[in-house]
């Protein structure tokens, strides 16, 4: 089995088997898998290596260590969710997550924290039935694989140290901090330089490793899988997953895009698969479902982020905090870790590089330079702090998700309490200033200012410039269906093969980097979806919105003229072309719906499709000159007529005959009657008693110009309804009803 | 193919017929010729060549070929058509050339903006904030994206080349610990 990268984006080399896609792409897989960060590669891994198919889509695409060049403004775009550009709806918090293959993993700083017992204890009293042995076992065996260790004594850099100076320092309330220390990392050999067997600590983590020494997905378990022929094991990146299918709480595939560095179009692809994964990662998986109108009216509701401000202390002497490993020391004292149930924070030794800080700093023009000035004289930490899940996920007009989230009450008293603190463990150790994250107190010269600081953050949480890279909850996990998305297996209620599982499914925060928690929630759902498999689903037959021969609908003009030249017109079925006697809609006679597929059968005429380029002309053709042709028995004979939606003039009488052209083979031949149609024909080919792909042609019968290629259908999606086609589900009462109250609420409420 | 006035894309071009390419890499074309002898439209075939990446855009296309079909006496019709390679550039990533990965920046940007667009509700948001949001934002890229700025600062900067893949046997160490 040769396992395979497909994305795109035409690269001249590859670490792995990479193609570049062409075409639209049906295909079957035992399970599909949305997401290739810290769960969907851990799942693919491991459910292909116990025997099954699988296949993942990933929305970024692939780019490995070498395309890591440290520049920001080089793999910010290419590696973070929309570029980089991704906040709350009132812009207040900008969250990082990765948007490429391996997902946030590729763009950590590669802390790894276990699951809290306390969090542990909260999640199954609220429901979540995982053990704790469960909990430890999994994080053991990804601990291993992704070669977690305690960073050095040599490993801490200037910046970590002066943490934990002020750790060693510090007093509160007369008592001194006795849980601070040194973070786990998950860093290791590299694959791609053998020299290299620890992290080469240049600090970039979060621009991607080029040294392929951080062990994220995309160099352990993608990897592993990729390389490994016993498995069949194949990755979609650039591919948007659109809409999830189902039919009787059975999920059967997923329609998805892949799309440019516009964001736009390009090619489609229709994913059968007997169990469906959704790890795409808070807020885009709650975003996927509610666009599949999957699961109940929790879903992208418990949305927690980690909200981070940052406190910098400015010494005299160089500290250079940009070289060397980011993120290596932690003071637990205030946090979960510490046996802080409610609220909390983490202080967090963490630096930025250069474009980064000069967003985060809160001032403006000359005090901005200066501050910029002194960029090698800072020592930062952030306040990580465990907010209440109070956000939501909404979807926008355009089908992207919509961050609703205001800072709690308890969230803004703890930013307050842990800046103020921050800010005077960085004065005790010498600071000559502070800088903060909020945009009225920016720079503090002596402690006597802090409580400015503190009545700023509280007065007007908004000046705060907060960043989050930790986004949680939206699916909630739990055994009650009325308050929860999923059940302790991650399935979604309601549904036998469809699962989310990632940070998503999290009840509440988790008050500590999650990565290593995501990581063994999707160990402990592959384990559980390997015991329970029951191999009796069939895959579905649904195409999805693709291009295929029996729905043309979706092809891209050339390949419609490709298909023309290709497919023989099928003889016997020149009855099918008649369409019904009667002119009128007759509900469950000449006209159907089916609400299962969304589909409508419509055999009053023949619906006309051109391709579905997005270019000018063809968006033109489309928005000004949809047609159709209806055919009968007249003279005896075939006779029809073409006839534009919209324009009630234009009637062209064509006359039917099948006669056989050189380079096509047998066709059908629309002979145009009355000027000026007359100057032009139509050459036919049925595909089958509801499909028909044809090309228009300008000129003498056998010799014209050809003008476009087209396709007809009797059968069509609920996205090409016609005004008729909508008024006849309105009005028929067995087709639709008026919702009551209790249908609209939840739905239509207004936020 | 037959360079038809172009209604709306290349591929509607008429197809003359088939063609192969021989061992010298020379190829024929073959055609009926009867086709144009009483098209009032179109009296010889015109020929001209595309080459498409492997997305299938088209990268390269060649001026147009008339041929006179009504010269019996040649069998074989040359087609002095030439490609200059350095009008393809670095488009075919067939020919195993450069691609510039980051050559779309730009368009990522633009388009993430758009998408906030969509999702942000501003009427709900302190404008203060947006304005010194959008201000800094614009700051930071102009200037601290700029190798000037890493120099006055004293950034380290990248410790690898922009383009690591075009230096492989760039260095894995970095600048700061060759200095002590």
């Amino acid at each position: 089995m040769t396992n395979c990268v497909y994305g795109i984006e035409p690269f001249e080399h590859r670490r792995e088997n990479y193609k570049v896609i062409n075409s639209d792409v049906l295909c079957n897989a035992d399970i599909c898998i949305i997401g290739s960060g810290a769960a969907g590669a851990i799942l693919g891994t491991k459910l292909a290596e116990s025997g099954k198919s699988v296949v993942i889509l990933e929305k970024g695409g692939y780019y490995d260590g070498e395309s890591m060049n440290q520049r920001e403004a080089d793999m910010i775009p290419l590696l973070w969710k929309n570029a980089g550009a991704n906040f709350t709806s009132n812009l207040r918090i900008a969250i990082a997550q990765g948007s490429c293959l391996g997902g946030s993993t590729v763009i950590n700083d590669a802390v790894c924290f276990r699951i809290p017992p306390i969090v542990i204890d909260q999640w199954q009293k609220m429901g979540v039935e995982i053990t704790n042995d469960e909990w430890y076992k999994a994080n053991d065996e990804v601990s291993k694989k992704i070669n977690v260790q305690e960073v050095t004594d040599e490993e801490l850099n200037t910046n970590a140290r002066k943490l934990k100076e002020a750790c060693e320092k510090f007093r509160y309330q007369g008592d001194p901090l006795l849980n601070h220390y040194k973070n786990q990392r998950n860093c290791g050999p590299s694959i791609s330089d053998k020299s290299l067997k620890a992290c080469v600590k240049c600090g970039f983590c979060h621009l991607g490793c080029h040294y392929d020494t951080k062990q994220s997905m995309l160099v352990t378990y993608i990897h592993d899988a990729l390389v490994n022929e016993n498995l069949n094991y194949n990755v979609y990146c650039n591919c948007r997953a659109d809409r999830i299918t189902y039919e009787n709480g059975i999920a059967n595939g997923v329609n998805a895009t892949f799309v440019d560095s516009n964001n736009s179009e390009t090619y489609r692809i229709r994913l059968n698969a007997k169990v469906i994964i959704v790890s795409a990662g808070a807020i885009a998986s709650s975003n996927l479902l509610q666009k599949s109108i999957i699961g109940n009216n929790n879903v992208g509701k418990g949305l927690a982020l980690h909200p981070a401000p940052f406190v910098m202390g400015l010494f005299d002497e160089e500290i250079h905090g940009n070289r060397g490993i980011p993120m290596s020391y932690t003071c637990h004292e205030f946090g979960v870790t510490n046996g802080v149930e409610k609220g909390g924070f983490l202080i967090e030794s963490i630096f930025l590089p250069i474009f980064q800080m000069a967003l985060a700093i809160p001032s403006m023009g000359l005090d901005h330079k200066r501050m910029m000035q002194n960029y090698n004289r800072y020592s930062m930490a952030g306040i990580m702090s465990r907010d209440d899940p109070v956000g939501k996920v909404l979807v926008s007009y355009n089908g992207n998700p919509k961050v609703i989230y205001n800072l709690s009450e308890q969230t803004i008293e703890d930013m307050a309490r842990g800046m103020s603190i921050l800010s005077r463990m960085w004065f005790n150790i010498g600071a000559k200033a502070v800088i903060t994250s909020h945009r009225d107190v920016y720079e503090i010269g002596t402690k006597a200012d802090i409580p400015k600081l503190k009545d700023a953050i509280r007065n007007n949480p908004d000046g705060l410039m907060l960043g989050s890279a930790h986004p949680q909850g939206g699916n909630r996990m739990g055994n009650d269906e009325n308050e929860c998305v999923v059940d302790s297996n991650c399935k979604i209620f309601g549904f036998g093969n469809l699962y989310v599982c990632d940070a998503s499914v999290f009840p509440t925060a988790l008050g500590v980097n999650p990565q290593l928690t995501v990581m063994a929630l999707a160990t402990i759902t592959a384990n559980k979806i390997i015991k329970n498999w029951k191999d009796n689903n069939n895959f579905s037959k649904d195409l999805g919105n693709i291009c295929h021969i029996t729905q043309p609908r979706y092809c891209k003009t050339e390949q419609l003229s490709d298909q023309f030249s290709v497919v023989d017109h099928n003889e016997n079925l020149l009855p099918s072309l008649v369409n019904s006697d009667d002119e009128k809609i007759i509900v469950g006679e000449n006209w159907k719906f089916n609400p299962q597929k969304l589909q409508i059968y419509n055999n009053i005429y023949w619906k006309g499709f051109y391709g579905r380029n997005v270019d000018a002309i063809s968006t033109a053709l489309r928005y000004f000159g949809g047609f159709y042709k209806r055919f009968g028995y007249r003279n005896n004979r075939i006779e029809g007529i073409t006839h534009p939606f919209e324009t009630q003039v234009i009637n062209a009488k064509s006359i039917v005959s099948e006669k056989e052209i050189s380079g096509y083979g047998k066709v059908v031949h629309l002979e145009y009657q009355d000027f000026p149609f007359s100057n032009a024909y139509d050459l036919l080919k049925i595909v089958d008693e509801n499909t028909i792909i044809g090309k228009a042609f300008l000129g003498q019968f056998g010799k014209g110009i050809e003008l476009f290629s087209f396709s007809m259908s009797k059968i069509y999606d609920i996205d090409f309804l016609t005004k008729q086609d909508l008024l006849t589900l309105f009005n028929n009462n067995e087709l639709s009803h008026k919702p009551n109250e209790k249908e609209l609420v939840g739905r239509w409420k207004a936020c | 193919m037959d360079n038809d006035k172009q209604f709306f894309e290349d591929h509607n071009d008429d197809l003359l017929g088939s063609s192969w390419v021989k061992s010298d890499n020379s190829f024929q074309i073959t055609f009926d010729t009867s086709f144009f002898n009483d098209n009032l439209l179109e009296k010889s075939p015109e020929i001209y060549l595309i080459i498409r990446n492997e997305n299938g855009q088209i990268i390269h296309k060649t001026d147009t070929l008339k041929i006179d079909s009504s010269d019996k006496n040649k069998d074989i019709v040359e087609i002095p058509i030439t490609i200059e390679f350095n009008s393809i550039g670095n488009q075919i990533g067939l020919l195993n050339t450069f691609t510039d990965i980051y050559s779309n920046n730009s368009k990522r940007i633009l388009s993430a903006f758009s998408s906030l667009g969509d999702v942000s509700t501003l009427n709900n948001s302190n404008i203060a904030r947006n304005f010194q949001l959008l201000s800094s934002s614009i700051n930071a890229w102009v200037i601290y994206t700029n190798e000037l700025s890493w120099k006055r600062i004293e950034y380290d900067g990248p410790q690898v080349p922009r383009y690591p893949s075009k230096s492989p046997n760039h260095s894995h160490s970095l600048a700061w610990e060759q200095t002590i």
